[in-house]
C-alpha cells in the first residue's frame, strides 16, 4: 500500500475534530455551563490550529486562532457561551471546513466578517481575538508559526565538581521555570550514603518537562555555561492521544524495556506500581515520568500542549482505520467462502462418511461466524448519522422560528457502513419534512395545549435481521382526509376509495404527491418522497408511516443488515436459476393454463380485483424448452407497482451472497448480480426495479391501445 | 549541632544557622557523629536560615546510609522556611503534582511528613 499523503491524514483527523466542535456548540446551546463541553470545543480548536500549522494549512491555522483565543475567554469564564456566540462559532466551523476541503472556495472576506462579529461578542477590546482587520492576513502567518509550543524533556546530570566549581542548580532550573510551563523533578538515586559522600560533589540529576515556544536554542543556551561538563538531553515529547501512556513514557525515556512493560501490562495492576515491585523502575523514576505525564496532559487542558495535542476522550483510542474497500474485499472472500461451504454441506450430505460430516458441519459453524464477525466489522454505530441532524434541526428551527428538539435514541445501533451513508440524504429528507410540515408554529402549539418546543425523535433498534430507523415529530399529524382528496384528485385512487391508514398513507410517496398549501423553501413542491422511497427500496428496506391527528407522525424505516447478503426466492425458467429479493416478493400464484390462455396478449392478472401485468420470464430470456404445465407467478412489488413474473418453478428459500457482474456485463439491466448456488452452479439475481419499470411500460402500452 | 541521647534511643540533633556548601563538610562531620551513636536520629531543620543543595544531598545520603545500616532517619518536623523552598525549587517536593494525585518520590515522605500512602 502507498504510503498515506500526511494532508489527507490531517483532513479526516479535522473532519472528525470539526465534528466534535459542533456537537460540543449544539449541546452547549442546552448546557452553557458544562465545563467539559467548553473544553471539549477549546480542543478541538486547538488541535485543528495546531494540524493545521503542522501540515501547511496555514489559513487554517491562523483562522482558528482567533476562534481558539475566543473560547480560551469563555473557558476562563470571562465571556458567557451565548447563543449568538454559538452561532458564530457554528459559521466559523463551516468557514474552517471549507478552508481545509476548498480553500480555493473560501472567501477571505467571509472569514473576517466572522471573525468581526466574533470580536464584538467576546467584546473585550483588548483581547487578542481583535486584530486590526487589515493586518489579520498578514499576522495571521506569523502568529500560528509561532505560538505552537512545544513540550520538552529536559534530563540533565551536572558534572561532579559543578556545585564546588560555583554551579547552583537552583539558578539553572530557576532559568528553566522562566522559560515556560516546567514540572521539575529532581532525581537522588545516585547520591551515596553519608560515608562515601564528598559533601562538595554533586550526585543529583534532574527531569524536566517544559512547554514553551521559544526555541530549543533557549533551552540549550541555560546550560551554556556548564555544558562541557554535564550530561544532557533535550528531546521533544511527540504526543499521541489525550497524553501518553505511562509505559510509552518509561520507555521513550530509555526508564525501562519494552518487554517490562508489556510483561505488567498484561498483569492488568497499575502499571507504574507493578515496574517498581519488579524493580525495573525505582519509585523515583516513576514519579518524574508520572509528572511528565500530569505536565503533558495538563498542558493539552490548558492550551499549552503540543502542536498535535488531545483528541477525543478515549474515542478512537483502540481502533483502527481501514479503507473501506478492504472490507469490502474481505466480504467478498468470506462470500466466497460460504459458497464453497454451502457446496461442502450438499457433498457431506449425500457421503456416507462420519468424518466427513463432522468437518462439514465444523466449517459450516466457522463460516458462519466469520460471516458475522465480517459484517460486524462493517457496521458503525448509527449515532454518526445521528450527530449530522443536529445542525440540520438546529438550522431548520432558526430558518423557520420554530422551537424543536432533537431526541435521539438507540444511536449505538450498528448498520452497515454503506447503508448508513446512504441513509443520510432520505433522511435529511424525512426530518426536514417533520419539521416543515408535521410541527406546528409555536402559536399554534400553544394553542393545540402543547410546548412551545416540538420533539423530533429519531430512534433505531435491531428487530431481527433488519434495523428500524424511527423518524417521529409530535406535530399535527397527517391529514388524513386531505390526502384522500387529493389523491383522488389526481387520480391515485378512484372517488370515494375506503382504504386503511396504512394504504392511504404510503400515497404520499406517489411522485408529484403534495398536500402543502404553500411551498416554502424547504419542501411542499411533492418533489423528495418518491425519492425517499426509492432510495430506501434500493437498501431492500421498507416504509411504514403511523400517524396520529394532532399527536404527531412516524415513519419507520426497515432497512436489512447488511446489502451483500439476501434472503432469495430460487425460482427456476427452462433449465436456468434465478434468485429474486425475498424482500420484493408479495405473493406466490398458480398460473392455470385456462387463465393463461385468457390472458394470452394481455398479459394482466386479476389479483384479488386488482390487475397486475405480468412478465413471462420465458418469453423475457427467450427459452426454447417446452413450459411447465403448471407455471407460477411470483408477484414482486417496488415502489408501490406490483408486477407478476411467470416462472417455472419456485424452488424455494435460498441465502444469497451478492456477486456483482463482471464490467462486461454492466450494461445487462435485468440482472442485479449472480451468486453461486450450493451444487456450484451460478444462478442471476433479477432486478426488480428494473422488471417492475418494463411491466409498467408494458401497462402503458396497454392501456394507450384500449 | 550537639547531638544528646535520649530514653528510647532517640537522638535528636538540631542544625541551626546556616548550612551551604561552605560548611558542608562540618555538617557531614556532624550528621555522622549523630547517627554513629544512635539507632534512631531525629534531626531539626526548623531553624536553619539559610541553604543550599548540598545541605539537601547531605541529608539525603544521611538517609541513605541510615537505611542502609537498618537505622532509622527522620526529621523533627515537616520542612519549612527557606529549607523547604529550596527543596521546592530543586523539584524534590512536586506538591502540585501531590495534589494532582500522582504518587510522589518516595523522599517526599521524608520531607513532608505526609503518611497518606
Amino acid at each position: 500500500m502507498s504510503a498515506l499523503d500526511p494532508s489527507e491524514i490531517f483532513r479526516q483527523e479535522a473532519q472528525e475534530l470539526l465534528e466534535q466542535l459542533e456537537q460540543a456548540l449544539l449541546d452547549l446551546e442546552h448546557t452553557p455551563d458544562d465545563a467539559d463541553l467548553i473544553n471539549s470545543a477549546f480542543r478541538a480548536l486547538h488541535t485543528v490550529k495546531g494540524s493545521g500549522a503542522m501540515f501547511g494549512y496555514d489559513a487554517v491555522a491562523a483562522f482558528t486562532h482567533h476562534v481558539e483565543t475566543a473560547f480560551d475567554l469563555v473557558r476562563k469564564g470571562s465571556v458567557e457561551p451565548s447563543r449568538a456566540l454559538i452561532a458564530v462559532a457554528l459559521a466559523a466551523k463551516d468557514h474552517m471546513r471549507l478552508l481545509i476541503e476548498t480553500p480555493d472556495l473560501a472567501e477571505a472576506a467571509d472569514g473576517v466578517a466572522i471573525l468581526q462579529t466574533l470580536k464584538q461578542i467576546v467584546g473585550d477590546p483588548s483581547a487578542p481575538t481583535a486584530p486590526d482587520d487589515a493586518a489579520l492576513q498578514d499576522t495571521a502567518d506569523a502568529d500560528a508559526a509561532a505560538e505552537i509550543p512545544t513540550t520538552w524533556r529536559i534530563r540533565f546530570r551536572l558534572g561532579r565538581e559543578a556545585m564546588a566549581m560555583g554551579t547552583n542548580p537552583l539558578l539553572l532550573l530557576d532559568e528553566l521555570r522562566g522559560l515556560g510551563m516546567a514540572t521539575v523533578v529532581a532525581r537522588a538515586e545516585s547520591v551515596p550514603p553519608l560515608e562515601e559522600l564528598a559533601p562538595t560533589d554533586c550526585h543529583l540529576a534532574w527531569d524536566v518537562v517544559l512547554t514553551t515556544s521559544r526555541p530549543r536554542t533557549a533551552i540549550e543556551e541555560v546550560f551554556m555555561c556548564v555544558i562541557d561538563d554535564m550530561e544532557l538531553s533535550i528531546d521533544a515529547i511527540t504526543m499521541t492521544g489525550e497524553g501518553n501512556r505511562i509505559g510509552e513514557i518509561l520507555v521513550d525515556r530509555g526508564d525501562v524495556a519494552q518487554h517490562a512493560v508489556d510483561a505488567a501490562v498484561a498483569a492488568q495492576m497499575p502499571l507504574g506500581t507493578l515496574l517498581v515491585k519488579s524493580g525495573d523502575v525505582s519509585p523515583d523514576t516513576l514519579a518524574s515520568a508520572l509528572a511528565e505525564q500530569q505536565h503533558v496532559r495538563a498542558g493539552a487542558g490548558l492550551g499549552a500542549g503540543a502542536a498535535s495535542g488531545a483528541k477525543a476522550p478515549a474515542k478512537g483510542a483502540d481502533s483502527i482505520r481501514v479503507p473501506a474497500e478492504r472490507l469490502d474485499e474481505l466480504m467478498d472472500r468470506v462470500g466466497e467462502l460460504v459458497i464453497v461451504q454451502s457446496r461442502l454441506s450438499q457433498v457431506a450430505a449425500s457421503s456416507n462418511d462420519v468424518e466427513v460430516k463432522a468437518i462439514a458441519e465444523e466449517i459450516e459453524r466457522l463460516a458462519h461466524e466469520l460471516r458475522d464477525t465480517t459484517m460486524g466489522v462493517r457496521t458503525v454505530p448509527i449515532g454518526s448519522l445521528f450527530g449530522r441532524f443536529r445542525r440540520l434541526v438546529h438550522d431548520l428551527a432558526h430558518e423557520l422560528g420554530k422551537r424543536i428538539e432533537l431526541v435521539t435514541v438507540g444511536e449505538e445501533t450498528e448498520l452497515d457502513k454503506t447503508v448508513i451513508e446512504r441513509l443520510n440524504d432520505p433522511l435529511i429528507h424525512l426530518i426536514r419534512n417533520a419539521i416543515d410540515h408535521g410541527l406546528e408554529t409555536p402559536e399554534g402549539r400553544k394553542s393545540a395545549g402543547k410546548p412551545a418546543a416540538g420533539c423530533i425523535t429519531l430512534t433505531a433498534c435491531h428487530a431481527g435481521a433488519e434495523v428500524m430507523v424511527s423518524i417521529s415529530d409530535d406535530g399535527r399529524g397527517l391529514d388524513r382526509a386531505r390526502i384522500q382528496a387529493r389523491a383522488e384528485d389526481q387520480d391515485l385512487i378512484p372517488a370515494g376509495a375506503k382504504l386503511s391508514d396504512a394504504e392511504l398513507f404510503q400515497l404520499i410517496f406517489q411522485p408529484g404527491f403534495s398536500t402543502a398549501k404553500e411551498v416554502t423553501s424547504l419542501s411542499g413542491r411533492g418533489v423528495g418522497m418518491d425519492v425517499v422511497k426509492r432510495a430506501i427500496e434500493g437498501l431492500r428496506g421498507k416504509i411504514d408511516i403511523a400517524s396520529t391527528p394532532g399527536e404527531g407522525t412516524r415513519l419507520t424505516l426497515r432497512l436489512p443488515l447488511t446489502l451483500a447478503i439476501i434472503d432469495g426466492l430460487l425460482v427456476r425458467v427452462g433449465t436456468g436459476r434465478y434468485a429474486l429479493p425475498l424482500s420484493a416478493v408479495e405473493e406466490c400464484v398458480e398460473l392455470s393454463p385456462e387463465e393463461d390462455a385468457r390472458s394470452r396478449g394481455r398479459s394482466f392478472l386479476n389479483i384479488r380485483g386488482d390487475l397486475v401485468p405480468f412478465l413471462r420470464l420465458r418469453e423475457l430470456f427467450q427459452v426454447s424448452e417446452p413450459p411447465d404445465r403448471y407455471q407460477k407467478a411470483v408477484i414482486v412489488s417496488f415502489g408501490g407497482r406490483r408486477v407478476g413474473l411467470v416462472v417455472d418453478q419456485v424452488i424455494g428459500n435460498h441465502q444469497t451472497v451478492i456477486k456483482s457482474l463482471s464490467k462486461l456485463h454492466a450494461d445487462v439491466e435485468t440482472f442485479a448480480g449472480a451468486t453461486i448456488l450450493g451444487d456450484g452452479a451460478v444462478a442471476l439475481i433479477l432486478d426488480i426495479a428494473n422488471l417492475v419499470k418494463l411491466g409498467m411500460a408494458y401497462e402503458g402500452r396497454f392501456k394507450a391501445a384500449s | 549541632m550537639m547531638p544528646n541521647a535520649s530514653d528510647d534511643d532517640v537522638g535528636k540533633i538540631t542544625l541551626a544557622g546556616c548550612h551551604t556548601l561552605r560548611n558542608a563538610e562540618e555538617t557531614r562531620g556532624a550528621l555522622l557523629n549523630a547517627m554513629k551513636s544512635h539507632n534512631v536520629l531525629e534531626i531539626d531543620c526548623s531553624a536553619v536560615a539559610e541553604t543550599d543543595l548540598s545541605f539537601v544531598q547531605l541529608l539525603l545520603a544521611a538517609r541513605k546510609g541510615a537505611r542502609d545500616t537498618q537505622r532509622i532517619l527522620r526529621l523533627a518536623q515537616p520542612v519549612s522556611g527557606t529549607l523547604r523552598e529550596t527543596l521546592q525549587r530543586g523539584g524534590f517536593l512536586m506538591t502540585a503534582e501531590l495534589a494532582a494525585g500522582i504518587p510522589a518520590p518516595a523522599d517526599c515522605d521524608f520531607w513532608l511528613h505526609t503518611e497518606a500512602r
